[in-house]
Order: C-alpha cells, then structure tokens, then sequence
C-alpha cells in the first residue's frame, strides 16, 4: 500500500499534473531566461524554443494564460534582437507574422503576462516593421523624448489607435494610462487630436478616461494652429518685449531655468541651432527663464556665462506672470516654436536638432508660401 | 464600607485638584511678575508652574531672570544648567551673553562644555537666520539688528563656537555699515579657512540643515555684495573663491561659495561688457 503511494506521488510529480499554472507560468518565464542564442539562427531558435515549449504545454494541459505567456516571451526575445541587430536582421514579414501568431490581444488571458507594457509595444513595434517601417521608428519615439526627441512619430499614435479599435477594455485600462504623459511631454499633439473620436467611443468610462478627457481639455489652447498665449516679459535690462512684437517673424523659444541641469547642458545646442539662421530677419531666438525673482541676480548673471548675451532673454518668474501656467510649463526644458501669424507650430518642440530645425524650416517655408 | 470608598475618592479628587492648583500658573504670578517681582522663590514656582503648563516661551524670559538672581557658581549647575540648555533659546537673554562672557569661569565637565558650545553656535545661527527671514519679508536691503555687543564679547571669549559663526556675525555687521571691502575681507577669512569651508563631520543631517540655515544668511549678505562690488572688488572676490575651490574642491560647503563664484564671473563679465 506505501509503496503504491509512493509511485502515486511519483507519478504526479513528474507528469506535471500536480504543477499550479502559476508554477507553470514561472518555469516559462525561466526556460526562456535561460535560452542562449547562437549568433546565427537565433531568430530560428527562437521560434523552435517557442514550439518546444507550446508542445510541452499542451501535454500539460496548461491554460490558455500560459500559452499568452509563451507567446509574449518568444515576442520580445524576437523585439530585442530586432531592436539590437536592426535592418541586418532581415526579418521577413512572414516570420514575424510566425511570431505574432497566437498571441492575442483581444483575450483576459493576455492581460496576465508580465510585463504588460513592453509586451505589447513590441507586439506592435514587430507588427510595424512587418507592415514596412524602418526598426528605427518602429516603436515609436515617446518615451525618450525627455532626453533626444520631444515628439512622437506615427507609430506611437498607430499602437495606441489599434489598442483602442480592439475595443478590449481591459487592455486599454492597462496601457492607456500612458496618455498622461504623451500630454505632460508632449502636449496636445495632432496624433493626440486625431485619437479623441476614437478615444471617446471606445475608451471604457471611468476615471483614468475622466483624467485623459480633463487633459484634453487643458492643453487645447495649447493645439497646433492656436493663438499662442501672449505675453510681456522683461529682459534684464528691464525693458518690456511681448510676443506681440514678434509678429512677423518665426519665433523659436527656449524655456529653462538656472537650477536646471539639462537645460543648461542643450543650451550650447539651441545656440549652435541659432547661429545657422542668423542672417536671416524672418526669424528670432530668445529665451525665457522661469527662474524665480528670489534668484534674478543668479539668472541675470548667468547670460554672460552661458554665452546667452547675443539674444533676447526673459524672465517669467512664477507669481509675477502667468507664462508658466498659460503654456502649461510642468518640466523643463521646453522649446516653442510660434509662427509669423504668432499661432502655435508646436509648444513641445523636439530638442535642439536636426528634427527641430526640420521643423523650423518647414514652417519658414510655409510661412513664406 | 460604602462610607470608606466615598471618602477615599473625595480625598483623591481633593489631592489631585490640589496638586494641579499648586502647579498652575495662576494669574497672580503673572501679574507678580510682570510688576517685576524677581524674588528667587518666587521665580521657581513660577518656573514649575510654566513647565507644567507647556508655556516653553516664557520660560525663556523667566528661567533667564531666575539664573540671573543665583550666584555665579550655582548658576549653572545641575537642573539649572539643564533649564538653560532646554528653554533659553534667545541671544539677547542675559543668561546667554553671561556664559560667553564667563566662559573660563565655568565649572563645566568637558562633555557639558561641548554641548553648551554647541547650543550657543546654534543659537546665533538661528537668531541671524531669524532676522534674515524676518529682512525678507521686510523685503529690506539691510540688515534690521546690530550684533556689536555679541560680536565684542565673542571676540574676547574663549567658547569654541565655530569660526564660520564667528565670520557669519562679522559679515553681518560690516554689511550694517554698507562695507563691501570688510565683507570681502570676511569673505577671504571664510573660505580661506578650510573648517570653515568644509563641511561639518558629524552626520549627514546636521550638515544639510546648517548649510541650508547658513546658506540663507550668506547667500543674501553675498547677494548684496554682488549687486554693490566694483570691478576691483569683484576680481578680488573671483580670486580668493578660486583659490579656495582650488584648495578645497567643490564639496560641502564650497560648493554654496562656488555657486556664488559663478554670479560673480558673471557680474564681471558684465561689467566688462559695459553691460553694469
């Protein structure tokens, strides 16, 4: 009778019968931790660990959330060599395809994978690249845009849209909450505009909607094409420069402050932008400083130091003017750029460089048209 | 036995109000002592009766009067001297100019020297730190009280009160004189020394929290040497925070006088600009 027993347990153990789903889930988690991938065929490897796995899993009788699970392992080992490798991986569509297969988003099952977030920007990030956009841009460009870039590109929007056209609630609870930060470094940006009809339909009720639908109502003064707020600000000689006074011209504005160890580390950038367009009277570079007036001195005496005394700067120190809240000013460093008509070409303009300038000459051009 | 209970009761809530009666402070001894009563007793009922009734801000006034009416050798000692420590937080109090000014007179054990000295650095930072805020809100440009007494008997006392204190009130007072060159003569005397530049040792918390209190005062009395130096002055000043830099790093708190260098490279810069 014991030694029934015994085999019994045995039995149990090694069939994996007695295995909870969560330890299930656990040991896909370590087997794919585990994976070394030859330097060539690894994309193979990949797809034949996922088979193993699945085939495992299924004489298991494993639920269907670790199978998502399997899935979304085998999506981001595939995401990171994409990411890592790049164009020379010469992934077919076909493959990702492959790839993406079986994993899908529209089940409660997917919401259980861990980490949620990162799975599903590299399902989308290898569906784009499937459909033809360059690695590069695949994956958007949102969330660093606090140090290289202060825009999304199409492919941000693209995720977000499709997210919410699967009209899973749950999954849009989980992910959509990033539209607070598109708004807080980014603005009401034209993707933002064009996602509100299918925001409001298909974006489940309740507060994170409420907290992104306030959002929307926040920054619309703040949307391309607006009057840009006015405002008259002293430089440190103490004469008065409104924007109004620059109607006429392109005006390209750098926010910042003393205390603010990035803005101070691109201002050589912004200048060095500056200096490419000095000759030109259709377009003028200042900055605005949202020092306090408690520190003016350490403002005022920064200018020479930074190099900044070759243009107009302004200060906007808090309570004794409302720039900072008029444009919404929650981080810095901030870059504007406001059209001859004196409306808004974008308030959360990329960082000093080559997108910005791509910017300030399309809107030069248009403005010249 | 119902007869016993009620009398133990009636004589406990009779012992209890009574001893919270003696220990209150009554309006009498307010009035007492605002007609000036300064009897030694007197003052320790009255001292007992504030501690009991948490008036800690009078007790400063008072304890103050109380150790000034015992002699000299009693007069820090024992509870008095733990009276002193705990409740005489004001630098114009009698008691706080006596123990600088009596300082070797002391019969105080090496321990208690140390807290007493530490207790009295702390109270003129506090104090010039209370009337900078005070300066603030005023939105003054000079500073509202003179230090002379404080800054003569510090100099003729030996209390090891920090040296960047002793720099902070002599700071002070030539900035009351509108003294540009005496200040930056402090100046030079402050970060030259280097425990005077560097940060204090002890814990990481006492060094934020002073050179956040010393930070208000200096920054502001540096302030007004920026907005008052001339060229010459301001060259002088940008030598002797670069050669204290250059001795000392940026650490601690030569990294308050290094910020304060950079608005005087500019103000130089300015200046040669012909912008000032």
């Amino acid at each position: 009778m014991k030694l029934t027993g015994i085999v019994f347990l045995l039995f149990i153990s090694l069939s994996g019968i007695a295995q909870q789903p969560e330890s299930l889930k656990d040991s896909v988690i370590k087997k794919w931790e585990n994976i070394q991938l030859p330097e060539k065929g690894a994309v193979r490897t990949i797809l034949a660990e996922r088979e193993e796995i699945a085939r495992y899993l299924k004489m298991n009788d494993a639920p269907a959330e670790v199978f998502q699970e399997n899935g979304a392992q085998a999506i981001h080992r595939i995401a990171d060599l994409c990411k890592k490798v790049g164009e020379e991986l010469q992934l077919k569509p076909s493959v990702i395809k492959k790839v993406l297969k079986g994993v899908d988003l529209s089940t409660k099952e997917f919401l259980a994978c861990t980490n949620l977030g990162l799975v599903i920007e590299d399902y989308y990030g290898l569906k784009a690249v499937a459909e033809g956009a360059p690695v590069g841009e695949a994956w958007g460009s949102m969330w660093f845009n606090t140090t290289v870039e202060t825009i999304g590109n199409e492919y941000d929007y693209s995720r977000y849209r499709q997210i919410l056209e699967l009209n899973n609630p749950e999954l849009s609870l989980a992910y959509l909450s990033c539209l607070k930060s598109v708004f807080r470094y980014n603005g009401y940006t034209k993707g933002l505009d064009e996602l509100r009809p299918l925001f409001e339909k298909n974006m489940p009720e309740g507060e994170l909607k409420d907290e992104i639908n306030k959002l929307y109502e926040s920054y619309a003064h703040l949307k391309e094409g607006n009057v840009a707020p006015a405002f008259t600000l002293k430089d440190f000689r103490g004469k008065e420069h409104s924007l109004a006074d620059y109607k006429g011209k392109v005006l390209v504005v750098d926010v910042w402050a003393t205390w603010c160890g990035g803005c101070i580390a691109k201002l050589p950038k912004y200048m060095e932008m500056s200096e490419k367009y000095k000759d030109r009277d259709d377009i003028e570079f200042i900055t605005i400083s949202i020092d306090d007036k408690g520190v003016y001195n350490s403002w005022k005496y920064a200018l020479p130091r930074l190099k900044l005394m070759g243009m107009t700067n302004l200060l906007a120190s808090e309570g004794e003017c409302t720039f900072q809240e008029d444009y919404n000013i929650t981080g810095i460093p901030r870059y504007f750029l406001i059209d001859k008509e004196g409306k808004i070409v974008s308030v959360y303009a990329p960082t000093p460089g080559k997108d910005f300038e791509t910017l300030i000459n399309r809107t030069l051009k248009n403005s010249n048209d | 036995m119902k007869r016993v209970i009620w009398f133990v009761l009636f004589c406990s809530i009779m012992i209890i109000q009574s001893t919270y009666a003696q220990n209150k402070v009554t309006e009498q001894q307010k009035s007492e002592y605002a007609k000036g009563n300064r009897d030694r007793d007197f003052l320790k009922e009255y001292i007992e009766a504030l501690k009991v009734d948490g008036q800690t801000e009078i007790l400063n006034d008072v304890i103050d009067e109380y150790l000034m009416t015992l002699p000299f050798n009693e007069r820090y000692v024992g509870e008095n001297l733990s009276d002193f420590m705990e409740y005489v937080t004001r630098v114009d109090a009698r008691t706080f100019i006596d123990i600088i000014k009596n300082w070797e007179k002391l019969s105080l054990s090496q321990e208690q020297a140390d807290q007493v000295a530490v207790k009295v650095d702390n109270m003129c930072k506090m104090d010039l730190f209370n009337v900078m805020m005070e300066k603030e809100e005023e939105n003054g440009k000079r500073p509202a009280k003179d230090y002379t007494d404080l800054q003569t008997i510090l100099k003729k006392s030996s209390i090891p009160i920090s040296d960047m204190r002793r720099y902070m009130i002599d700071m002070w007072q030539c900035w009351g004189k509108n003294d540009v060159s005496g200040m930056i003569q402090v100046l030079g005397k402050m970060v030259g020394d280097s425990d005077s530049s560097q940060e204090y040792e002890k814990n990481g918390n006492s060094l934020s929290l002073d050179t956040m209190f010393e930070g208000v005062v200096i920054g502001n009395m540096m302030n007004y040497v920026l907005e008052e130096c001339n060229l010459d002055q301001c060259s002088q000043i940008l030598e002797i925070m670069d050669h204290a830099i250059e001795k000392n790093g940026r650490t601690g708190r030569m990294e308050m006088f290094a910020r304060m260098r950079d608005n005087f490279e500019g103000k130089k810069m300015m200046m040669e600009m012909g912008e000032e």
